[in-house]
């Protein structure tokens, strides 16, 4: 799969790209909302993992943005450390949701579940 | 005599006193008491006539009595119509020695045997009560109020903290699951993908530990047990080591050859630290930022030059707030805590943290310390 990884933390960012790379996905981070619309210019992706509280473009206005667009959208998995991280999921119709501090089970769990549709 | 007076008093006014709503006692330029009417009777818990040709001060509390006896004989000087006591709280004694609160207004009666005083005593026992509970019950919805907004700060502290520290949490332990993955795999890792994680590792406790530590100054700061261990520095060097450690962007330094001030050189270097950390973190990457020190009248003046977008008016008086973010959005990392927790250092050593907004635009966070560290010996040594 190509994975859009969406976070602003430059480790967290890492250890996500690491883990899913491991799993042999493709990824491509990007560091705030912004960035990740540019990666989507340049070509579709089967999934996004996605920070909600980012500078430049936050989560919220990302989503919105991603789901304005014409054509196929991917499923968008949120990564957030607040305390409702349901409810923030839901704000923006998300697909599943990693609540912060995740581990490496959970990361791939979520990902192998995306991947199987 | 005093029959006389009292004779005198009843004929021309007893019917009047007798029928007004207020208890009245007349007394004469002695303080004796010449009439009462029957209000004044059953207030003060005598029977008829029982108060007459006795002391006026029969009716004060103890405590006041030499004070009344004092009044009473300047108000003769100059009888007129007025409350008496303006200001203070008045009490009347009963007979069996109960007080209750009073007010009393006061006129003189000019008769053929001389001036009286004619007191008008109204007991204020039951507007007293109400005033009293109605004070209660203002101290108790301002207590109400201080006690949610104690609560409502807590939760948001605790919401803020918790948010932040998950995100080195999540690092650590996701770069500690992939080694571990790696090894229970391949029964082994790369020295290199190990030195790489064990990296991340330790940067990320670093951040945590941080984080831990500014959360912790706080709590010192609130109940006052923050302590600072001052000793000469020479704060152009300390600019300098801020600034060259800082590898994100060039920092100029403006400043003379040195100066020595004694302070406490960690909390001034997290001081420094804190604005220049924010002068980063709230402007672009192009934009200019400079730290400033100058000796002026007795004082140093350090400050952080940015040149970046500023502070939107509406938000200026609360930058130094704790938790609170110029950035709405909360999109900037940190617990908002950085200016707040530099003011309480600052002001800890006796001086003053302040921002400017020049209309040029930019931020200047401007820092002064005294140089005469005798000037605030109640502080020094512990703060």
């Amino acid at each position: 799969m190509r994975i859009l990884v969406v976070e602003d933390d430059e480790s967290i960012a890492e250890f996500v790209e690491l883990a899913l790379t491991e799993l042999e996905h493709q990824v491509v981070v990007a560091p705030h909302g912004r960035s990740a619309l540019e990666v989507l210019e340049r070509g579709p992706v089967d999934l996004v993992l996605l920070d909600m509280r980012m500078p430049v473009m936050d989560g919220w206005t990302f989503a919105s943005c991603y789901r304005e667009r014409p054509g196929r959208k991917a499923p968008i998995v949120v990564m957030t450390a607040a305390a409702d991280a349901a409810r923030r999921a839901a704000e923006i119709g998300a697909d599943a949701v990693l609540a912060k501090p995740f581990g490496l089970d959970q990361l791939q769990g979520v990902v192998q579940r995306a991947a199987r549709g | 005599m005093l029959e006389q007076i009292r004779t005198s008093v009843e004929n021309t006014v007893g019917d009047i006193l007798g029928s007004v709503p207020d208890a009245m006692v007349i007394v004469d330029e002695d303080g004796r008491v010449v009439f009462t009417n029957e209000l004044a009777e059953r207030l003060f818990g005598y029977g008829p006539g029982e108060l007459i040709g006795g002391m006026i001060e029969t009716l004060v509390p103890d405590r006041f009595r030499g004070r009344h006896a004092e009044h009473r004989m300047g108000y003769f000087h100059d009888p007129r119509t007025r409350p008496m006591g303006v200001g203070l709280e008045l009490y009347g004694r009963r007979k069996d020695g109960t007080e209750f609160p009073v007010e009393i207004s006061l006129s003189p009666l000019k008769t053929e045997r001389g001036t009286l005083a004619l007191s008008a005593v109204r007991d204020v026992s039951e507007r007293r009560a109400a005033e009293e509970r109605a004070q209660l019950l203002i101290r108790e919805q301002a207590a109400r109020a201080a006690l949610e907004d104690a609560v409502r700060m807590r939760d948001e502290f605790i919401s803020i903290a918790a948010h932040e520290l998950k995100t080195p949490i999540t690092s650590l332990r996701g770069f500690a699951q992939l080694i571990l993955g790696e090894i229970r795999k391949t029964g082994g890792a790369s020295a290199e993908r190990l030195s790489h994680a064990l990296t991340r590792i330790d940067s990320q406790s670093a951040k945590l530990s941080a984080l831990v530590e500014q959360l912790l100054d706080v709590s010192r700061m609130q109940s006052g047990r923050l302590r600072l261990e001052r000793a000469p520095v020479d704060l152009v060097s300390l600019a300098r080591e801020v600034a060259s450690s800082t590898t994100a962007r060039a920092i100029e330094v403006r400043a003379p050859s040195d100066l020595i001030v004694a302070v406490d050189p960690l909390r001034i270097e997290q001081v420094l630290m804190n604005l220049v950390d924010n002068a980063l973190a709230y402007t672009g990457p192009e934009a200019h930022v400079a730290i400033e020190l100058a000796d002026s009248d007795g004082q140093v003046v350090l400050t952080v030059a940015d040149a970046g977008p500023g502070v939107a008016p509406g938000h200026r008086e609360r930058i130094f707030d704790p938790f609170y973010r110029a950035d709405p959005a909360g999109s900037t990392p940190g617990l908002g805590l950085g200016l707040h927790v530099s003011r309480q250092i600052v002001e800890q050593h006796g001086g003053t943290l302040h921002a400017e907004f020049p209309p040029a635009g930019g931020t200047r966070m401007v820092v002064t310390l005294p140089k005469d560290v005798g000037s605030i010996a109640g502080t020094g040594g512990q703060g």
